[in-house]
């Protein structure tokens, strides 16, 4: 019998934007400014990430048609065709020639999400300095880096800072994140925090969950004595059923969901995403279900030899990835819980355009994403590949989009991050104009950084800070707790002990000119350390 | 009745695990029968013989083009030189600092550690601060070492001007100008008399809002230098030391031109005592400096004069090796008595021994000695984590030859960051100045340590240990219970010798039953016959695995039974 390792979240730091944290979103003075999106809608809203693990072939799943030739001339063997039977499926012949492409024709699944409206695709997605390795590609893709010296060494995984950011998981009774398909703890969920933000279900059996993980621990002893010892023995006892609710909650949620009558494919993928939408139903507030479709990495017989270039490995892994996620999609739809999903891809990175003769590619570097959901503005974000000018790579000044913009987009648009959210996340840089256009009018949440943010209680001064600042910080309570400066890494880099009283503090002078330049947050913590107050500041 | 008179019979085995437990972090099957065989007096005796340091500072392990190791923090007899190049400032120290910390402790064989980290409890710092510097928090430890056995009274001087708690509490922002009470508050507060109840504005029985206001001005002026070794010659922080009196260890110094030379005048609750104005006009800087270090010790006279004082630190010491209920039969019979001889003349050591000797501590001070005391308290996890390693001889990897495994893989990776920080005892980074809540937090003091954040974290601990990849050294179960157990065939003898040596009381028959029959031969699928011969496999062969599949199982469920939580 597996004994498994279970994670009860306990309280974490709360950020100093609770936007969707559901009971402190009063906090905002008018949040009817969520562009008339009540906030328990926003509430009950996830993210499915799908990782495409090996390094999808981008130019194979979504092909230039102005560019056939060049593609043809780059891939005499892997090539599609571009007419007759089995030939790829135009996605959208409406669009101008110079914008239109075709899709693998295993993507039917995709040309149906399309043509009802439910699909983005966003062309030429990179990030500086791609990596061609898959570890440190997928490494620097969950942990939102990117190939420069800069950004290359991030510690913590951005779905986990952006959890941490953005939410108060104490008053969450489901996991923040759940990860399926990979038994390996994913980077992305990787937390410098003391307690950990996501569970993994992965190869578990999610109705029995409860049962397998309550058998951590051993039974109470029949014969307790009369003593302080034994009634140690049954506060710990008593301790460990109690904690058990996190997992109890987990079999709950998918025992009280459903799926449709819509029949799922018989894929691992599909597997996954029937859970999810189970788990969703059943009324599981989970921020981010991380699944995973394997096999990508196709060096070899990516396609089939003479001529049937439609069939082999890659066509079978599209056929999987795209049945799957119409599958899900019809499912959400039937469930009634459409619009609470947006499911995306990713992958660490695109295949090289030319191909190396063993009817596959080697690693390369960019690809399209996908954008999947009812609420999805549809359509093609960037424009195509200009394949003229390729020998090997593409080169990396076509990149037209850094995958963050989408993650960024995704957290901010359709799960109502605010900037302090996602300056937790660490991806600032990809706020305002950076943001894409992907989700649609009536369902995106418009910026809250217009939004009259409750009174801080907590203040900096000045701010950006030179060399020393002024601390002001309006107490409820009297209590002991520390001033706590980290890095944008989430390393504490200033600790002081406080005595904090009711009412006003002045604290005068805080010196932090030996800090490198840059952005920190400080925070106020209890005794327990639990985070009271947060803000963000900037060292000149 | 509740009594501090010692208790002089022979220890025997139950008693002898009690005292190791509580008083050490080592525990082992030798050291139990050895303890067993001493009177209670004996074995304090025994306790109290400080053995060598086997590294007296963390050392650097081989790393770049580093050739040799060489010392960490300061230069050293056997190691040579501080390695300037690598390093030196480098956050991982801190860790180092720790891991170092925790390997001596698990091998000292005296109270010495568990005394040390006592104070730690008692005068918090974070060993965060001064980031990049933590030659500073290694002198912090080396006070604690220094004094734990020792004279407290020279402690909270020494304390008062150690430059990692300057920093911690900002003593080196309180100047005549700007007076920074945040040591001021803590020092009465929490480290030496204790906050009493409120009874008036701003009067908390044993001092009030004046004295935290007057103490700031007393503790003005005290500066440091806290950069490691020569790399900055100007900031070294051995520029100033205590003396060869104190140890030589590097401390803060007076700041003549930030201390407030004024009159400061106390309350009734110190019997409005005053320290006078002095003149400066005309003195020497020596004369300043020595009337700074003067009023300091004269106001921490004052605080210790009062009995509040030692009662506070007794109860302390208390819920830190007894109990954490204190009755007011325990009050009057055990904390005034024990006060007495700590208030005699500070002395830390007659103060432990006192108490560890006394028949309240084994719990026969009364017609019942089965009901109180003996596995009274949760283990903290760093108890969990060094009783762990000590029971099974647990392979470490050496701190010179295996450097990196030894301080990042094993102490920093695992033991801190794995187990012991999420199990909430990062074990010199307390969340706040009052120390862990277990120390403080009425009415669950060690209560705190088991509870639904920290139980995965300690229940981890079995697996840890296991994964060789992780603390990169190999261990056996199947060695641990071939060197403790007498006839290992046998599966009822196998178990209840594991249990004798971990739990810190009996077990009944059904129990028994429970850890051979469900666990060991797991629930049936296992014959006691079959447990033998694999046993014989193994001793034929030399082949573990067998048998190693089988006790891994039983390690976990030892390791988070309920009964080794207890302490």
């Amino acid at each position: 019998m597996e004994r498994r390792k279970f994670l009860r979240l306990s309280a974490l730091s709360s950020a100093s934007a609770l936007l969707l944290n559901g009971r402190k979103v009063s906090a905002f003075s008018k949040t009817e400014l969520f562009n008339q999106i009540p906030a328990s809608i926003i509430e009950g809203r996830s993210l499915v990430m799908i990782q495409l693990l090996g390094g999808n072939d981008g130019l194979n799943t979504l092909i230039p048609l102005n560019q056939y030739d060049d593609y043809a001339s780059l891939r005499p063997t892997l090539k599609l065709k571009n007419t007759g039977l089995n030939a790829a499926i135009n996605l959208d012949g409406t669009l101008p020639l110079e914008g239109q492409m075709l899709l693998h024709p295993s993507l039917t699944g995709f040309k149906t999400l399309y043509d009802a409206g439910k699909l983005n695709v966003i062309n030429s997605v990179g990030y500086p300095s791609i990596t061609r390795s898959h570890f440190t590609g997928r490494a620097l893709l969950l942990k939102g880096g990117d190939g420069t010296a800069e950004n290359a060494n991030k510690t913590s995984g951005w779905m986990a800072r952006f959890l941490n950011s953005g939410y108060n998981y104490s008053d969450y009774s489901d996991p923040l994140g759940i990860q399926l398909g990979s038994k390996k703890p994913s980077l992305g969920f990787h937390s410098e925090h003391e307690h950990k933000v996501d569970v993994n279900l992965t190869g578990q059996d999610v109705s029995g969950y409860y049962s397998i993980i309550s058998n951590i621990g051993n039974p109470k002893p029949t014969n307790i004595s009369d003593s302080e010892f034994g009634e140690n023995i049954e506060f710990i006892t008593q301790t460990e059923a109690t904690t058990n609710s996190y997992s109890q909650r987990i079999s709950e949620v998918f025992d009280n969901g459903s799926n449709s009558a819509v029949v799922y494919p018989d894929y691992d993928l599909a597997d996954q995403l029937k859970t999810v939408a189970k788990m969703i139903k059943g009324g599981s507030k989970t921020k981010i279900f991380l699944v995973t479709a394997k096999g990508f990495d196709t060096h070899a017989d990516q396609v089939a030899p003479n001529g049937n270039s439609h069939l082999g490995k890659h066509a079978d892994l599209l056929t999987e990835l795209g049945d799957s996620v119409v599958a899900f999609q019809d499912d959400l739809e039937a469930l009634g819980i459409g619009e609470k999903v947006v499911s995306a891809t990713f992958t660490e990175f695109g295949r090289k355009p030319l191909e190396n003769g063993n009817y596959g590619s080697d690693h390369g570097n960019l690809g399209p994403m996908f954008v999947i959901g009812s609420t999805v503005k549809p359509g093609v974000t960037g424009t195509n590949l200009d394949l003229s000018s390729i020998v090997k790579h593409f080169d990396e000044g076509q990149m037209q989009h850094d995958y963050r913009q989408v993650f960024t987009t995704l957290i901010t648009d359709f799960m109502g991050a605010s900037s302090d959210v996602v300056l937790g996340t660490e991806f600032s840089d990809f706020e305002g104009d950076q943001k894409l256009d992907l989700i649609g009018e009536n369902h995106k949440i418009l910026s809250t950084d217009t939004i009259a943010v409750k009174k801080q209680s907590l203040t900096i001064y000045p701010n950006p800070v030179e060399e020393v600042f002024v601390l002001k910080f309006e107490s409820k309570i009297t209590f002991r707790g520390q001033i706590i400066i980290y890095n944008m890494l989430g390393a504490v880099v200033f600790n002081s002990p406080q005595y904090f009283k009711y009412g006003i503090n002045l604290l005068s002078t805080i010196d932090i000119s030996s800090f490198k330049e840059g952005h920190y947050i400080l925070a106020i913590k209890d005794g327990l350390n639990i985070t009271i107050e947060k803000q963000r500041l900037l060292k000149k | 009745m509740a009594s501090l008179s010692p208790f002089t019979g022979l220890l025997g085995k139950r008693l002898a695990k009690h005292l190791l437990r509580r008083a050490t972090y080592n525990i082992s099957k030798n050291r139990i029968e050895e303890f067993s065989g001493y009177t209670s007096i004996q074995a304090i005796a025994k306790l109290s013989v400080i053995p060598d340091k086997n590294l007296v500072q963390p050392i650097h392990y081989l790393v770049g083009d580093l050739t040799q190791v060489a010392p960490w923090i300061d230069d050293d007899d056997i190691y040579g030189s501080v390695n300037l190049a690598h390093g030196t400032g480098n956050s991982k120290l801190r860790y180092y600092v720790v891991s170092w910390w925790l390997d001596e402790a698990r091998r000292d064989t005296s109270y010495r550690s568990k005394m040390a980290y006592f104070l730690h409890t008692d005068f918090t710092v974070a060993s965060v601060n001064l980031n990049g510097q933590f030659g500073a928090f290694y002198d912090y430890l080396q006070l604690l070492e220094r004094y734990c056995l020792g004279d407290w009274k020279e402690l909270v001087f020494q304390m008062t001007k150690n430059p990692q708690m300057l920093n911690y509490l900002n003593n080196h922002k309180n100047t005549v100008k700007n007076p920074n009470e945040n040591y001021a508050r803590e020092f009465l507060e929490l480290f030496t008399i204790g906050k009493g109840v409120q009874v008036g504005d701003g009067d908390y029985t044993n001092y009030t809002e004046n004295d935290v206001e007057e103490a700031a001005r007393v503790l003005t002026g005290w500066k440091y230098y806290y950069i490691n070794s020569a790399k900055d010659p100007e900031k070294d922080r051995h520029r100033v030391t205590n003396g060869a009196e104190f140890g030589n260890i590097p401390c803060g110094y007076p700041s003549i031109n930030n201390h407030d030379f004024g009159r400061k005048q106390f309350s009734h609750r110190f019997d409005n005592y005053i320290i006078e104005k002095w003149d400066t006009s005309g003195k020497t800087n020596a004369e300043k400096v020595a009337r700074i270090e003067a009023e300091l010790k004269e106001f921490i006279e004052m605080v210790l004069g009062k009995d509040e004082t030692a009662k506070f630190i007794c109860r302390k010491l208390y819920r830190y090796y007894v109990s954490r209920e204190i009755t007011s039969d325990i009050e009057n019979n055990i904390i005034v008595p024990l006060a007495a001889t700590f208030r005699t003349n500070y002395n830390l050591q007659a103060t432990i021994d006192q108490l560890l000797l006394s028949q309240h501590f084994y719990d026969l001070d009364d017609s019942d000695s089965t009901d109180e005391i003996i596995g009274g308290l949760l283990k903290s996890p760093l108890d969990l984590v060094m009783q762990t390693l000590t029971l099974t001889d647990y392979p470490v990897p050496d701190p010179v030859s295996k450097g990196k495994h030894h301080y990042q893989n094993f102490y920093t990776y695992q033991i801190i960051q794995n187990v012991l920080g999420p199990a909430s005892q990062n074990p010199f980074y307390p969340p706040s100045v009052a120390g862990f809540p277990s120390n403080y937090e009425n009415p669950d003091y060690d209560k705190f340590w088991f509870n639904s954040a920290t139980i995965i974290s300690r229940y981890n601990l079995a697996d840890v240990l296991l994964n060789a990849n992780k603390t990169k050294v190999t261990f056996y179960v199947t060695t641990f219970v071939e060197n403790n157990v007498s006839d290992p065939f046998n599966p009822t003898t196998l178990v209840s010798e594991l249990v004798e040596l971990m739990f810190p009381e009996a077990i009944d028959a059904d129990r028994l039953n429970y850890f051979v029959s469900d666990i060991l031969l797991e629930g049936g699928e296992t014959t006691p016959e079959m447990w033998s011969d694999e046993w014989n496999v193994y001793k034929n062969s030399g082949n573990n695995s067998g048998v190693e599949s089988v006790l891994k199982p039983l390690f976990r469920a030892l390791l988070w039974s309920q009964e080794f939580q207890n302490n």
